[in-house]
């Protein structure tokens, strides 16, 4: 019997069914008239703000709000961008080897809940900035973006080719946003608390329907195919890792734009100010903080972090990059730091 | 409830089939496939013989029903014209919705009979099973060409009766085996060997028929379709959506953890679903006999 069995049809018209109850409303369940507290942090970070060793006081809590903002960006920017990909990843497959209608339900669900996460997400930064003084559309030049990348068309590609590629990136997006609430959750009391209800509303939904990649991923490696894509279809959890870790490793390169916009708002000054520190970090230091130790970003790059993820991919036989054994940093709010 | 067996001479042969339930309900015609007999459908009999009359033809050739020197008696023309007969003889007046369920072989006819019935048809049932059009267009992938290799080997003049006088047993105790069924849940081993020997005509009937037939326009179902597949199954590929809504208008496709037989290995999740789906079927008396049926009576070319 499967982990995830996409064929025991009155589980899932269950989890129909508590999805729809538990459901929560974009404007109704989210206290968006509460004046964010932008004096606090957003993020817990560790004892070298990830990779800014150094770092003081205030400039902790810039970088703070800044990696809060990217993963906001991140999350939604991965949530909207499946809308494009529904078609070749979800649609046509299920089509091709058919599934119980309780699959299509659950995947209508699943899109349909992802594209209010990422309403949800961009609505924060947006109101972030706005109650924080910066401009929305300069602040989006520091966050990530999928759209038009070669991340995009990577998985596009393989998806329209019969890859799996999409839907593993999807399990590991959705275990990283579990992990990350649960981090978050660790200093509950210190973090702004307007993030801390999106990030608490987004992982109960996720927590109900995060099963669903895994469901996919269950179906479609039932499906039968011919031995050429039986035999790549083994890559395509290395396909994904390899362009994500790429697209998340660029995206980050996009911190350094802070330089040419310090004059314009002290939140940028702050940050741009931090920079020096990072470069002072030795790149080997530096590969192994972003794989194996810093929060956030180690969880997002390496897959080891993603525990039910390598579970899947160990029991189906896929490829995978040989990550290093993660070992995650404790992270504190700036009081607490050392 | 008591099952009856019934025999009558049809269309110049001996056909049987099994009854049980009242006449005055809606009927369930379950249709068995190879190398099975009405039998098979024992359990579902007996969970709906309260809400349905349920007749269980025994396929040409296969125990009671004589088998025929011609081997168009085989192919689902002239198996349909034998159902048509079976349902006049237990509806007369054709008052009642017929809810058609086939399996394996039986599928293949249940979908040529449904096509037929027009608005008598109150629904239909397909458990690992193909129209005709279906299987032959399914024949050019290799993966079903490798599962249905049997098919080929029966093509063979009498290999049907060598493989059921001499090997019958054995065969079909490992085709069950393969079929996913634990040896407590296949059937006596008796009736399989009396069910084999002529029922390999069928499926030399049926890919003659099959072939000759691939281009002809398929008739879409308008009625509710339950199509329901184990993913399982080493002989029969589950059909692709565009296949199904090319013959049913609004089909409702089920894949079970289970093999070929799904109703044997999961009668439970078997019985749930159809009960939702006979829920949700209208039932009421249909129109006395269409016209399109009476045509097709009328053209008994197969006597």
């Amino acid at each position: 019997m499967p982990r995830y069995n996409p064929f025991d049809f009155e589980k899932l018209a269950a989890q129909v069914v508590r999805q729809r109850k538990h459901a929560f409303d974009l404007n109704a369940d989210i206290p968006w008239q509460v004046p964010i507290d932008y004096t606090r942090f957003l993020l817990p970070l560790d004892s070298d703000a990830i990779a800014f060793p150094g770092a003081a006081p205030e400039q902790r809590l810039a970088l703070s709000q800044l990696m809060g903002l990217i993963i906001n960006s991140t999350i939604a920017e991965m949530e909207s961008v499946i809308h494009v990909l529904r078609h070749d990843a979800w649609t046509k497959p299920l089509r091709a080897y058919p599934a119980n209608p309780e699959m299509w339900e659950l995947g209508d669900l699943f899109f349909e809940e992802e594209n209010k996460h990422a309403l949800v997400f961009n609505r924060y930064n947006r109101l972030f900035c706005e109650q924080a003084g910066l401009d929305p559309e300069q602040v989006d030049r520091l966050l990530p973006k999928a759209f038009g990348s070669w991340f995009l068309h990577a998985i596009r590609a393989n998806a329209r080719s019969g890859g799996t590629a999409f839907w593993w990136v999807v399990a590991s997006v959705e275990e990283v946003s579990l992990e990350l609430f649960r981090q978050i959750q660790k200093d509950k009391n210190g973090v702004e608390p307007l993030y801390l209800t999106v990030h608490k509303r987004h992982a109960e939904e996720e927590a109900r329907h995060h099963n669903y990649a895994f469901l996919m991923l269950e179906l479609l490696s039932q499906k039968n195919v011919g031995l050429a894509q039986r035999l790549r279809r083994k890559t395509d959890l290395l396909f994904a890792q390899v362009f994500s870790t790429g697209w998340v490793l660029s995206e980050l390169h996009r911190i350094f734009e802070v330089k040419g916009m310090r004059s314009d708002h002290p939140f940028y000054e702050t940050l741009a100010g931090c920079l020096p520190l990072f470069d002072k970090v030795p790149l080997s230091t530096l590969l192994q903080k972003l794989f194996v130790s810093a929060p956030y970003v180690g969880l997002v790059l390496n897959t080891k972090n993603h525990k039910k993820t390598h579970q899947l991919s160990q029991t189906l036989g896929m490829l995978s990059a040989p990550f290093p054994e993660p070992a995650l940093n404790e992270t504190l709010l700036n009081e607490n730091a050392a | 409830m008591k099952t009856q067996l019934k025999q009558q001479q049809i269309r110049g042969l001996q056909t049987a089939w099994l009854q049980s339930g009242s006449s005055t309900q809606p009927i369930l015609l379950l249709l068995h496939g190879y190398p099975d007999g009405p039998e098979i459908w024992d359990g579902l009999e007996a969970k709906f013989n309260e809400q349905f009359q349920v007749i269980r033809p025994y396929g040409r050739g296969t125990s009671h029903s004589a088998p025929s020197p011609d081997l168009r008696r085989y192919g689902t023309h002239a198996e349909v014209l034998d159902l048509f007969a079976i349902l006049r003889e237990v509806d007369p007046k054709q008052s009642r919705k017929v809810v058609v369920v086939g399996h394996d072989l039986g599928g293949i006819l249940a979908w040529a009979l449904a096509g037929q019935l027009e608005n008598q048809l109150g629904g239909l049932v397909v458990f690992n099973s193909l129209s005709l059009q279906q299987a032959i267009v399914k024949l050019k992938n290799p993966r079903q060409l490798f599962r249905s290799w049997y098919v080929g080997l029966l093509q063979i003049p009498r290999m049907g009766q060598f493989v059921g006088t001499f090997l019958g047993r054995q065969l079909h105790h490992y085709a069950y085996t393969l079929g996913g069924l634990s040896t407590n849940l296949q059937p006596d081993r008796a009736s399989i060997s009396r069910n084999a020997t002529h029922a390999a005509n069928r499926y030399r009937a049926l890919l003659r028929e099959g072939i000759a037939s691939s281009r002809a326009p398929a008739i879409r179902v308008k009625q509710p379709v339950l199509v329901v597949c184990g993913n399982r199954d080493p002989f029969v590929l589950p059909p692709t959506i565009d296949e199904v809504e090319s013959q049913a208008v609004s089909p409702e496709i089920r894949i079970l953890e289970a093999g070929h037989w799904p109703f044997l290995e999961q009668p439970a999740s078997i019985h749930s679903l159809l009960v939702r789906f006979f829920a949700k079927l209208k039932l009421d008396a249909p129109n006395r006999s269409t016209p399109a049926v009476q045509t097709f009576l009328s053209t008994d070319c197969y006597r």
